[in-house]
């Protein structure tokens, strides 16, 4: 009985198995129902490829849907009809668009049958594409230069989150680039790069397999980073441009592209003329944690300290001030104090020459190149912000902008050093040392004195009302650290940013990792100049309610006896002392000369107001 | 008048610094086309004879429809009678950008006073980058012949020192850049002189830059030839340092 039912479950399995094995001439699918097709087979029927093609993904397909061009069996046997080319695209339209735009296509002149090359017996391997493409592509682009130094070795070893060739490169659409074109070198590096940060900026691939999630952000600090970012990627290097694009192996690895050995190289396809040190040059820096570099992390606890120390003193002093300024204007609208001392008659008109024409001239070079400087600098460290798109696309793009950057630090580098001069003849009149430690420390000089450390407590006291407002000589304490902010900004700015122009030729000073250094005290220090003078220099000289909207005499170059008397009383009653005051008094500024003077000086404080807006808007919402 | 002259002079010390400093813009040759005003001009009524100065093999794998050969290796007398016609106008392209300073037949068409000789820029490559059709008299199978770069091939030769260096550029860029010890068969002569090449001996091909050797690779090895391998970036790859070919 038991063996009368296996009989019978053999028989029904044969059955059907007859009904989903097709016959032979089945080979042909549809069209091998038909008798042109029927006809091939009676002369391919021992061709190699008749065997596996009806259990091949095309199995299902006549042999005319491909080999097409052929209307009549007779002529094809005489020879007077042959099938035409293979087009795949008639049915893979698609993906035959695409390719014929690729590399493979455009470039070496492959078609489907150079990957595809077993046609007749393909197979579709569900899961296993990005394997396959392994396997294909290594028949041309050797496992052992490709595969085996990086992603593709560890992906074969079983890590999904790995790359397979075609994560990178696609299947069917690897990009087609001439490098002799800008714009194609730029294509390039953007999906390269791209194709990096797709999956080295999620951070639940880098918890996996053990990778830093931030080396994207870090990559970003850097110069290349700002640049690439701000939408200029053909000026920079990108992810491969270092790490090349197959030979990833951890910098410990003597093969790996970052090896110690092999840096110095990468580094010199882009930049020439350096010392070797230059490859110390640290491509992701993390200011965060000592491990990386100490160095880096000590300049900026430094930056940081600096920056929050300076801005707490001057950002509560300007709201003291602005605070007792304003609660003085109401008491004086309301008639509780007594108006302003009233001019004599033979004064009405007459003002006092604060600063030269050289001075103002100055001025105004250095507020055009300072604001140059932001306006190109800027984007750069706030390269994520879409302002910094458009800002620099103002200058004509990030090249234009470098150049722009570059004349305007020229510029203040001159201003820098003519003051230097200046300073030096009015401490050495005549280049006689004599007395120039009194003069150093006198009220003509902008170096800090002990009075000015009194000045700053008598200031404290009276934004409590716990005194008068001290009386000041020519030169206030607040002033007199503009002054020096400026060189001391300078001094760091400027070397930094040298040492930024030209960092192949620092190299031969310092190691590489110093660029890393001049980079983020450039960029903090730039900061801190930008918005101490567009917030603090700009409210204790034009916003404080007594000079709101603006106190313009540092272009018109002179002013009131009054206000001299009134802020500077020191000075007045010195210049009165000594004879000199007549001697300083000009008629006050013709129309043209008000009317420039208020009309820039008036602008260049809106442009500081909204870029500092900008700046905020950056820093709170990026 | 002092200072005026003064402000004078430092704004153009700016403006020549500034001048100095802003990209050069290189301005295009006259005689050169582009791919779409090839285009154009192929559907006019007086079109252009076009011309690939390529290989044989290269253009018998794929070329612009209607073109015909002339490759720059071997011009021939042919280049005469294309001089003589002096009405219609010819259009030459290469692979990529066509040098007309190394390429005989552009210099002797010059040299034989025909006028209207243009250079379609970029070539072949970029008549495809454009999407415009192609012909092909027969394509030959590309075969997967491994591409090694020159630190591989430097390991190859000290395990097999027979191996055969096969050079097919140009005799005149060999002229320039010779590789010790290689056999030079131009490219436009391989389908000659396929038969010079020893068949006891690996083959190892080099071309410029290694856009063209997988062809020559693919069509040796149908002829039997022992192709193993190919330089990666071609010849330029040995010559510059930095140079690592199109697959990095």
């Amino acid at each position: 009985m038991r063996k009368e039912i296996f009989t019978r479950i053999l028989c029904l399995i044969f059955t059907a198995g007859l009904l989903f094995i097709p016959p032979a001439w089945a080979v042909n699918g549809q069209e091998a129902t038909g008798e042109g097709s029927l006809q091939c087979l009676n002369c391919h029927r021992d061709e190699p490829f008749a065997a596996a093609f009806s259990r091949s993904v095309h199995g299902n397909n006549g042999c005319l849907s491909c080999h097409r061009g052929i209307t009549s069996p007779e002529k094809h046997m005489t020879g007077e009809e042959k099938p035409q080319l293979l087009s795949c695209g008639a049915c893979h339209g698609g993906i035959s668009g695409r390719y014929e735009k690729s590399y493979h296509a455009v470039y070496q002149n492959m078609t489907c049958r150079d990957c595809h090359r077993n046609i007749h017996a393909l197979q579709k391997k569900d899961g296993e594409i990005r394997k396959n493409a392994v396997q294909t592509c290594t028949g041309c682009h050797p496992y052992a230069e490709y595969g085996a130094l990086g992603h593709t070795g560890k992906f074969l070893e079983g890590n999904r989150d790995a790359a397979s060739c075609s994560d990178c490169h696609g299947i069917h659409d690897t990009p087609a680039y001439d490098t002799a074109l800008p714009r194609d070198r730029a294509a390039m590096r953007i999906s390269t790069t791209g194709k990096c940060k797709s999956c080295h900026a999620d951070p639940a691939l880098a918890k996996r397999n053990h990778l830093s999630a931030s080396v994207i952000e870090r990559y970003g600090e850097t110069y290349h980073g700002k640049v690439y970012n701000v939408g200029y990627p053909e000026l920079v290097a990108g992810c491969a441009d270092c790490h090349t694009g197959h030979n990833i192996l951890p910098p410990e690895n003597r093969r790996s592209a970052l090896a110690p050995v092999h840096l110095a190289e990468r580094c010199a396809r882009c930049h020439q003329g350096f010392h070797p040190r230059f490859a110390r040059y640290i491509g992701h820096p993390d200011y965060s944690t000592p491990e990386q570099s100490p160095a880096l992390f000590i300049t900026n606890i430094f930056m940081i300290a600096l920056l929050a120390g300076t801005f707490l003193f001057f950002w509560v002093h300007s709201l003291l001030w602005w605070r007792k300024v304003y609660s003085l204007k109401c008491r004086e609208r309301r008639g509780y104090l007594k108006p302003r001392a009233i001019i004599p008659e033979c004064d009405i008109g007459r003002q006092v020459q604060r600063f030269t024409p050289v001075e103002r001239g100055m001025h105004v070079a250095l507020i055009l190149s300072f604001f140059t400087l932001v306006m190109t600098g800027f984007p750069l460290k706030y390269h994520d912000t879409a302002w910094s798109k458009v800002l620099i696309g103002f200058f004509g793009g990030a090249d234009m902008a470098g150049i722009f950057h570059r004349i305007a630090a020229v510029v203040l580098i001159g201003l820098f050093l003519y003051t230097l001069w200046l300073s030096l003849r009015f401490l050495f009149p005549g280049w006689k040392a004599t007395g120039w430690l009194g003069r150093l420390f006198g009220p003509d000089s902008l170096c800090p004195n002990l009075k000015d450390l009194q000045d700053i407590k008598g200031m404290f006291l009276w934004f409590f009302n716990r005194g008068e407002m001290p009386r000041f000589d020519r030169w206030t304490y607040w002033e007199k650290f503009d002054f020096l902010a400026v060189f001391w900004g300078m001094t760091v700015i400027g070397g930094s940013g040298l040492t930024l122009w030209f960092p192949e030729a620092a190299s031969y000073v310092f190691p590489g990792w110093v660029v890393n250094v001049a980079a983020l005290v450039h960029s903090e220090e730039a900061f801190l100049a930008a918005i101490f003078i567009f917030t603090v220099h700009f409210f204790n000289n034009h916003l404080v309610p007594n000079k709101f909207p603006l106190e313009d005499n540092i272009f018109t170059g002179r002013y009131s006896i009054e206000a001299l008397r009134e802020e500077r009383p020191l000075e007045y009653e010195r210049l009165v002392e000594e004879g000199r005051l007549e001697g300083m008094k000009r008629p006050a500024p013709g129309i043209v000369t008000q009317f420039l003077s208020s009309a820039f000086g008036l602008m260049s404080l809106l442009l500081g107001l909204f870029l500092t807006a900008l700046i905020f808007w950056a820093v709170i919402f990026y | 008048m002092k200072k005026m002259r003064g402000l004078i002079g430092l704004i153009a010390v700016v403006l020549v610094i500034a001048g100095c400093l802003s990209p050069s813009r290189e301005r295009p040759r006259e005689n050169v086309l582009t791919a779409s005003e090839l285009q154009t001009m192929l559907r006019e009524d007086n079109p252009p004879r076009v011309i690939y100065t390529g290989s044989l093999l290269e253009w018998r794998d794929v070329h612009l429809p209607n073109s015909r050969c002339l490759p720059c290796d071997a011009p021939g007398k042919d280049v005469r009678l294309l001089a003589a016609d002096r009405i219609t106008p010819l259009v030459l392209y290469g692979n990529g950008p066509l040098s007309q300073e190394t390429c005989p037949v552009y210099a002797g068409l010059k040299r034989a006073g025909k006028p209207l000789v243009y250079v379609l820029s970029g070539g072949l490559t970029a008549w495809r980058r454009s999407g415009f059709a192609t012909a092909s008299e027969e394509r030959i199978p590309r075969l997967a012949v491994p591409g090694i770069s020159k630190d591989t091939l430097r390991e190859y030769f000290q395990k097999r020192k027979e191996t055969l260096i096969l050079d097919i550029r140009s005799v005149a860029a060999v002229r320039i850049r010779p590789i010790p010890g290689a056999l030079n068969i131009p490219m436009a002569r391989l389908h000659e002189r396929y038969g010079d090449i020893p068949l006891d001996r690996p083959v190892v091909v080099v071309d410029d830059d290694g856009t063209r050797d997988l062809l020559a690779a693919s069509y040796m090895l149908r002829k039997g030839v022992p192709v193993t391998a190919r330089l990666r970036g071609g010849a330029v790859t040995l010559f510059h340092a930095g140079a690592e070919g199109g697959n990095r």
